[in-house]
């Protein structure tokens, strides 16, 4: 079997690596009461369903613990969360046409909601003081913030595998034969 | 073959899972020391993330600057960065006043003499705000290779901004005081035995009461750090009293706290080096 690939690691370490940056620089300009989307999380759920391979889990850890690095006092918190919504995304994406955006955002509000229970608890763990309504209210903004932004990656990333939508060969992102 | 690849995904998945808890336990663990990883990785990342900021600042710049005239806009920038120098030359004079009394009361109860030089500043530029996260936190450009270290207090030229949380090599995590986690003594300004304690309540301010409940807070007062607790020095403006309010279980009274320190488009602070 030979694979074709539309989305290789070559242009997937760069787009995530250009998310961090953006996430710590540009995103704080855009934000909705002090809550910006979280891009990385969206790129995590959008690449675990549109492509079959790894992506969201490989570069989902990677980039979560270099975010983790210059954004948190402890390293893992981020890949943690990233790593719950690869596996959440995987699943539903035996259930679900994965170029559908339904799925995605079933995800994207599974993730958010998660993201922010998991590192509620895991600062509550490691001593650090955060207010649950504060986390509840946060998710006012921050679920509907990550869905436009998923709905937006979805769109830009579903090009590259519905391009040859009829195509019977033609699955989960790469050409088989 | 289907079945191969979600088994795949399941074992991946479970060997990812265990090395990220080693990783936030040992990261838990180490979290004092600097290590070589976050030194070099944080290193490559703030040198990007310094541009990409800087070019962030000037498009935002560009957006409302289009409202404004190019010369007036100039003018505006440089008054407002001659304001910032002299807020905090002004609160480091305090601060040093505070500290030389301090230390005239030690060196009158120990017999010795003191260098009463006060503190160092050093400026830095927030790179990044974390938003997406819900502790709030901002990286500054500067670390561990200016002497920054951990719990060192940020200010800005208005007043208490927070304290540093963890710092490496070109670069430090700064918890902002309006988080709950942090807990600042203060005093009514030339009040010195009106001591209390604040805490940030969640939503950007700042609640607190006074330890001794005959004295009444009102509105409008001037808050200053009291130097209590070892963290924060004496003399550093807080903010004002917002609103009182009487404890609903406890019948005590409390009160919320505005900042003064705007954090909404904070560019640059100051570190204050022991």
């Amino acid at each position: 079997m030979r694979h074709y690939n539309l989305m290789s690691y070559k242009l997937a370490v760069p787009l995530f690596f250009i998310a961090l940056i953006l996430q710590t620089t540009v995103l704080n300009k855009i934000a909705i009461y002090g809550y910006a989307p979280n891009l990385l999380l969206c790129m995590v759920v959008v690449f675990s369903f549109l492509y079959q391979r790894l992506y969201g889990l490989v570069l989902g850890a990677i980039f979560g613990i270099l975010l983790d690095l210059v954004t948190k006092p402890i390293v893992g918190i981020e890949s943690l969360t990233f790593l719950v919504t690869f596996i959440i995304a995987s699943a539903l994406s035996e259930y679900f046409n994965h170029e559908k955006l339904l799925p995605d955002l079933v995800t994207g509000v599974i993730a958010t909601v998660l993201s922010v229970g998991i590192k509620y608890l895991l600062y509550l763990l490691v001593g650090y003081t955060v207010n649950l309504s504060v986390c509840l209210e946060s998710l006012k903004v921050l679920i509907p913030y990550n869905l436009v932004v998923i709905a937006i990656l979805h769109l830009v990333f579903v090009r590259s595998i519905i391009r040859f939508y009829n195509d019977r060969k033609f699955q989960g992102g790469y050409w088989t034969e | 073959m289907k079945d191969n690849s979600l088994i795949k995904k399941i074992t991946i998945s479970a060997a990812v899972l265990v090395l990220l808890l080693i990783l936030i336990l040992s990261s838990y663990l180490l979290k004092d020391q600097d290590t070589v990883v976050g030194d070099v990785a944080g290193s490559i990342i703030t040198t990007v993330q310094k541009p990409v900021a800087w070019a962030g600042d000037k498009m935002s710049m560009f957006f409302t600057g289009m409202l404004i005239d190019d010369g007036v806009e100039k003018k505006l920038d440089k008054l407002e960065k001659e304001n910032e120098r002299l807020k905090l030359e002004l609160m480091q004079d305090r601060m040093n006043a505070d500290q030389l009394e301090e230390l005239k009361e030690l060196s009158t109860s120990l017999n010795t003499m003191s260098d009463p030089s006060g503190y160092k500043l050093q400026a830095a530029d927030i790179i990044s705000y974390n938003d997406s996260d819900v502790l709030g936190t901002f990286t500054i450009d500067k670390g561990t290779e200016v002497g920054i270290q951990k719990n060192a207090v940020v200010v800005a030229g208005d007043g208490l901004v927070g304290k540093v949380i963890k710092t490496e090599k070109g670069f430090s995590l700064v918890s902002p005081m309006i988080d709950e986690s942090n807990k600042i003594g203060f005093v009514y300004k030339d009040h010195d035995a009106d001591i209390g304690l604040l805490y940030g309540d969640g939503s950007g301010a700042l609640e607190g009461a006074f330890m001794d409940n005959k004295y009444k807070p009102e509105e409008g007062m001037a808050l200053y750090t009291s130097g209590i607790g070892g963290v924060y020095p004496a003399g550093i403006p807080i903010g004002k009293i917002k609103e009182v309010k009487k404890a609903k279980e406890t019948a005590e009274t409390m009160f919320t706290v505005a900042p003064y320190v705007e954090f909404d488009g904070m560019k640059k602070v100051a570190v204050i080096l022991k």
